[in-house]
């Protein structure tokens, strides 16, 4: 059993990149360079504790322990969104169950090490997030040594319970009849599950809080009830972190129990649903169909490229998910938005402020400048994801299709290029329409809107195509490594800003100038087609990179 | 015909393969065998475009793959070692967009397509996505795709692994066909009585060398002994 858990935390967390002599130094690049990106806002949460707990003691506000139970409570909530898609791939997608299953280990032992690997990942982020908060605690003088032990203990518990209900929920909804383990359906249901969860639970706590929650203890308590209920058990945990002594030790004992009846629920669910189709041969049953073939037709080269490539993308929901994640992170900000205005009953109105502005006088006098902002704004929904910038990632070892087939790499980037564009495009429309509709535009300054937007998508594109081609990932175990864990998606984000700094630099020089209105669209607009000209030209010899990797 | 030129493949300080120079002629089945690790799927890699050699050069059919690749790509038909393809396709669609990048016109594919999978056995599970589909099925699907464009020389890297008893007999004729009327069949495989049955030359490398190379009489020298013997004889220190 040790061998089986120490093989599958070797495997889920890669610990041999990090022993390795060429690709350790990589990785501990790769590290290094992710710890520099978070810490800006770790530091942020660091410091905001730090105020927080300086700004109780000058106050003399005895919400220490609130302050503290809060973070824990936060810190599951984190790990329960985090864990659905770290389990969904570590049981769902992962293939090494034909080796496993031969193995002289009870079911029940494969469940455990599998979940062993997510509990492990949302550990580290538990004690990243709640150890500030406890050291402050302790410094403050509200805990002793002797409650080290039990705050300690607690926090490794901490994760057990969330990483369950993630585990339970993903098994439960995988084994829907008809649903079974297609991708998008799966992903759909989670995600509607957890947000009527939240919703519930939000509008659950607004009734019961009465009043408004002007201050810190209401909102705190308020998001430990909702917690509390989403984990009945857990509030053992807050009480054994902010008790002392005996009691202490006995509400810890009693959390233990909780989260013991946790993981053998997660694991009977495992056992059952997760392992039982499998050994009962269900599944080969359910994947097959024998669907109709389709026609042996021939298509342009191109169009075959477009077709194969959007294909891959919608059919993969994690990387459908992340290719198109701005336009999908509409619906979910309006929700939130809708939550927002309920819960403040108005007060908190994002939506109605920007429509003010937007019908105020100034928005017409510097409207040249405002609607390139807005452009910028909704290019980024389309070129803020993986779509262009994993696209050779995602191929992985597949790539020697094209790479041995008789297709110029250009024409190989400009069918990846027209799939991307077709991908987004009906989407940016989308967006672009509800822009034109909501804001007080006259003429054509919807088709500066339009062309402005998707010339930006257009070269940020090929940006990123081209850095993905000249350096692509294709070492992974599954799509959600090619598409989410890529450098070259970072990497090109940042790229892209540095044409967005020159229309700013240009929109500058036109405003101290005082050029009027139409000098500043068409220079923007020349700019622009400029900028494309020149990616252009510059993704044709970047595409040539195919030639020389090594497959 | 395939040319292989004073070919060397380094991956830093490691040679995977060294000076290598072979000749797969028209109408033979050449057998290219070595232990694991010995440079095949690397020859073969350089052969259909997938890596560039350090040094030499590898000709198609008088194409160089290095200065014409397109040109010399279009005569070939790759089957690689391990069937890694999109799984989100169908195998039909698989197939459909192979054959679009080797231009085979809408009048014959069908045809050609149906003569495929009927050989194979795959018709009927052409219509489901790829990733429903055993490491067999996908080892037809990657065979049917590279065979679609009538190419004149194949290439194919270990092609057997995987495959059903009647599906390897049917290639296995299917390459004896492909020789005898004229077109090259460069495969490398592990199996050593395929190779002793099927192939008209073999080629043997160890550690990125060509050590022997010729038809089994030439290797046997004259002596009665299998090929299986010969080569561990071979491959000993």
């Amino acid at each position: 059993m040790i061998s089986l858990l120490k093989t599958q935390l070797m495997v889920g967390l890669n610990i041999n990149a990090w022993r390795m002599g060429k690709r350790r130094a990589r990785h501990v690049g790769m590290f290094l360079l992710v710890l520099l990106a978070i810490s800006p806002s770790y530091g942020g949460w660091v410091m905001l504790q730090v105020k927080a707990f300086e700004f109780l003691a000058a106050s003399r506000l005895p919400l220490q322990d609130v302050q503290l139970a809060g973070t824990y409570a936060m810190a599951m909530m984190m790990a329960l969104l985090a864990g659905v898609p770290v389990v969904y791939s570590t049981l769902l997608q992962s293939r090494d169950l034909s080796i496993l299953l031969p193995l002289p280990y009870r079911p029940w032992q494969i469940v455990s090490a599998k979940l062993l690997v997510t509990y492990a990942i949302e550990l580290v982020a538990c004690v990243a997030l709640c150890t500030p908060t406890y050291a402050l605690y302790l410094r403050h003088g509200f805990a002793g040594p002797a409650d080290v032990p039990v705050g300690i203990l607690t926090m490794l518990l901490l994760p057990v319970l969330p990483v369950a209900v993630a585990s339970t929920v993903s098994l439960l909804i995988a084994a829907i009849p008809g649903v079974g383990r297609n991708r998008w359906l799966w992903v759909a249901l989670v995600l509607s599950a957890m947000l009527s969860l939240s919703l519930t639970l939000s509008m659950l706590s607004s009734a019961g809080a009465g009043g408004e929650m002007t201050d810190i203890v209401r909102v705190r308590m308020a998001q430990m009830e909702r917690v509390g209920r989403l984990f009945p058990g857990a509030a053992f945990g807050f009480r054994a972190v902010t008790s002392h002594g005996l009691e202490a030790w006995l509400q810890l004992a009693a959390f233990a129990g909780a989260a013991a009846c946790y993981a053998g629920t997660a694991l009977f669910v495992g056992q059952t649903l997760y392992l039982g189709p499998i050994l009962s041969g269900g599944e080969g049953k359910r994947r097959r169909k024998g669907h109709k073939a389709a026609a042996a037709v021939r298509i342009g080269m191109v169009r075959s490229l477009v077709n194969k490539e959007t294909a891959c993308v919608l059919r993969d929901p994690s990387v459908a998910m992340n290719s198109l994640g701005g336009y999908i992170s509409l619906p979910i900000l309006a929700v939130t938005y809708t939550v927002m205005k309920v819960q403040s009953k108005g007060k908190v109105d994002v939506i109605g402020q920007l429509m003010a502005a937007a019908h105020s006088p100034a928005f017409q006098e510097h409207l040249p400048y405002v609607l390139t902002g807005i452009a910028m704004a909704l290019a980024v929904f389309g070129t803020g994801s993986s779509l262009f910038s994993a696209s050779y990632s995602k191929d992985g070892k597949r790539l020697w299709t094209e790479k041995c087939l008789p297709i110029p790499p250009v024409t190989i980037m400009l069918g990846k290029f027209i799939a991307g564009m077709a991908l987004v495009m009906p989407l940016h429309i989308l967006t672009v329409a509800l822009a034109v509709i909501a804001l007080p535009l006259h003429g054509l300054a919807w088709l500066y809107l339009a062309t402005l937007s998707t010339l930006i998508i257009a070269y940020s594109g090929l940006i990123g195509l081209s850095i993905d081609c000249m350096r692509p990932k294709l070492d992974w175990k599954d799509t959600v490594q090619a598409v989410k864990q890529n450098l070259n998606v970072v990497l090109s984000m940042g790229a892209g800003l540095a044409p967005l700094a020159l229309n700013v630099g240009l929109m500058v020089l036109c405003a101290r100038l005082g050029q009027p209105a139409g000098v500043v669209y068409a220079g923007v607009i020349a700019l622009n087609v400029g900028m494309l000209a020149g990616v252009a030209w510059l993704a044709r010899r970047a595409a040539g990179a195919l030639d020389r990797l090594a497959l | 015909m395939i040319e292989i030129r004073g070919v060397r493949k380094a991956y830093g300080d490691h040679t995977a393969v060294d000076g290598l120079n072979l000749e797969v002629r028209d109408g033979e089945i050449f057998g290219f065998i070595g232990p694991n690790g010995a440079g095949k799927t690397t020859t073969i890699k350089m052969t259909v475009g997938l890596l560039r050699p350090n040094a030499g050069a590898v000709l198609v059919n008088g194409i160089d793959v290095a200065a014409d690749p397109l040109r010399a790509k279009m005569e070939m038909g790759y089957v690689p070692d391990t069937p890694d393809v999109y799984e989100k396709l169908t195998g039909m669609q698989f197939i459909n967009f192979m054959s679009d990048a080797y231009q085979v016109p809408t009048g014959v594919r069908g045809e050609r397509v149906r003569e495929l999978a009927d050989a194979f056995e795959l018709t009927d599970a052409l219509g489901d996505l790829i990733e429903s589909y055993s490491h067999g099925m996908r080892q037809k699907t990657v065979l049917i795709a590279a065979l679609v464009h009538q190419p004149r020389v194949w290439v194919l890297d270990e092609p057997l692994v995987g495959l059903d008893p009647k599906a390897a007999f049917t290639l296995k004729a299917m390459m004896r066909r492909h020789a005898d009327g004229g077109n090259s069949v460069f495969f490398s495989t592990h199996i050593l009585e395929v190779a002793e049955k099927l192939c008209d030359r073999v080629g043997i490398i160890v550690k990125g060398k060509l050590v022997a190379c010729g038809t089994l009489d030439e290797l046997r020298d004259g002596a009665n002994e299998t090929l299986e013997s010969f080569f561990l004889d071979l491959i000993e220190p």
